[in-house]
């Protein structure tokens, strides 16, 4: 069974980027950039491309990057919208 | 007057261990950082081993969210600049100190991984985290990045002697009074691929039904062995060390470069390139050969260039004339070879006694050197450094050890 879309997505940011933390010590509102989690824009780079292959949404340019790049649950509500419009077949 | 070059601060990281100290109290010792590998796997291959680099704990060095988008020679730069800015007590955050690396493998490991990821999986999913560290300045740029060194910042590729070359290149931009300090030297960090590769081409001292060993100047010596390390030192006008109260390991007297412009892959066909740069570099200090105390030699126990330098030792100072030592039996061979021995030249001088060349005996009878198997005495404090690239390329320095806490260069400077 799939894990919850939450805990998906923090596995992917901790693989793809890298970091030296389990999945779980991030918090689901705790700032990705900056004082957060101090990622910068080459993460970002590198997240979005991962977002885009995993979960098929597409971050097209840097003013959505920004507010949807803030946090894991930022993240979240960007796929469960994709998913909401994608085609039942393929949601 | 052309002011003063002197060397403040070291870093060092290598086969024989972490720190100048180490690596001296080790070379000195008759220890040997070649070993086995088994880093990678090298069935297959006529070689099996190298001096890679012992006790380098990177997270001690540099922050781990940093260090997961870094890889191996920059890590090995990062840490080998923060000893010597430490030694060196130089500042950080000012225009006024550059970064010259010389690297054989910069951007080496990045490449492979990405044309690894390349080749299985396609370009949609080549990682772009790490792609920055293919660029082959990533390093120095790093350097740069993490002290806030904004002087000039750059890498130079010349295989072997990329060490000097980056030296000597500082040393020019100092004398030019275009920066106060620079952190130069060489970093060189191996992968399976590129031993693989030297192992092919037959380079290196190979273990089938012969000896497997790095023995500059012996008479059966059959090709170099890999080795690695991170050697930076802080270079910078004698002025500025003496204002800052800073008292130097010892002065870059003199420095050349020359070319053999022989071919790609070859060894130098014969002295006059080598004896040239040792020629120059004398010139420049305006020491007489008869003055050098040693030469820290690049033979690295091919039968070639440990030939061709020891037929231009005999040009420049005579047969036997000066004790020549070289470190490449403990260290095996790199590009930041030559930045070793730049280190160990002042180190062991400044202490008095000169390093074994472990390996050289039975001597080569065409090899008409002065080197010895066993430490012993050194008389005087100048030194000549030789590196030389199978390609030709050729640099030299001469430098002058100091003792500790000397800040000798103050009366030259006020001149």
């Amino acid at each position: 069974m799939d894990q919850p879309l939450p805990t998906q997505v923090k596995e992917a940011i901790v693989r793809c980027l890298r970091l030296p933390l389990a999945p779980q010590d991030i918090a689901d509102d705790v700032p990705l950039f900056g004082d957060g989690l101090g990622l910068d824009s080459i993460d970002a780079l590198e997240l979005v491309l991962e977002l885009e292959r995993l979960f098929g949404v597409k971050i097209s340019d840097e003013q959505l990057g920004r507010r949807v790049l803030r946090s894991v649950s930022a993240i979240v509500e960007l796929i469960e919208q994709t998913k909401g419009r994608a085609p039942a077949a393929q949601g | 007057m052309r002011d003063h070059v002197v060397v403040t601060g070291a870093g060092c990281l290598s086969s024989l261990g972490i720190g100048a100290d180490t690596f001296v109290d080790e070379l000195l010792a008759g220890h040997t950082g070649i070993a086995p590998v088994t880093r990678f796997s090298t069935e297959g291959c006529r070689s099996h081993s190298a001096a890679l680099i012992r006790d380098f704990e990177p997270a001690r060095y540099i922050d781990p969210l940093k260090l997961r988008r870094i890889d191996e020679v920059g890590r090995l730069a990062l840490a080998a600049c923060r000893l010597a800015t430490e030694d060196a007590r130089l500042p950080t955050g000012t225009d006024q100190v550059g970064v010259a690396l010389g690297s054989a493998t910069a951007g080496l490991h990045s490449t492979i991984s990405h044309l690894h990821s390349l080749a299985t999986t396609g370009p949609a999913t080549v990682p772009a985290l790490g792609f920055s560290n293919t660029i082959g300045n990533a390093a120095a740029s790093l350097c740069a990045i993490e002290f806030g060194l904004r002087g000039p910042n750059l890498t130079l590729g010349q295989k072997q002697a990329s060490a000097l070359a980056a030296i000597v290149f500082a040393v020019g931009l100092l004398r030019q009074g275009r920066v106060a300090a620079f952190l130069c030297g060489g970093v060189d960090d191996i992968e399976e691929h590129f031993f693989r590769v030297h192992d092919r081409f037959r380079v290196l001292s190979p273990a089938d039904g012969q000896q497997e060993a790095s023995r500059p100047f012996h008479a059966q010596r059959n090709g170099f062995v890999l080795g690695t390390g991170a050697h930076i030192v802080a270079i910078e006008t004698a002025a500025a060390a003496a204002r800052r109260g800073v008292a130097p390991y010892g002065e870059i007297l003199g420095i050349a470069a020359t070319s053999s412009a022989c071919e790609p892959h070859a060894w130098p066909a014969g002295p006059d390139g080598i004896a040239r740069a040792m020629r120059g570099a004398l010139d420049d200090a305006g020491v007489a050969a008869s003055e050098v105390s040693v030469v820290f030699a690049a033979a690295n126990s091919t039968r070639q260039l440990d030939w061709v330098e020891a037929l231009a030792l005999e040009q420049v100072f005579g047969p036997c004339a000066v004790p020549v030592v070289s470190i490449k039996g403990a260290i095996g061979e790199s590009g930041a070879a030559g930045a070793a021995s730049l280190m160990a030249a002042l180190v062991c001088l400044r202490r008095g006694t000169l390093p074994p060349s472990l390996g050289c005996t039975p001597q080569d009878p065409a090899c008409r050197v002065d080197v010895s198997p066993s430490a012993r005495p050194a008389r005087g404090r100048i030194a000549l450094v030789n590196a030389t690239a199978d390609g030709g390329a050729q640099y030299c320095l001469v430098v002058r050890a100091l003792p500790a806490g000397e800040v000798e260069c103050k009366a030259r400077v006020a001149l």
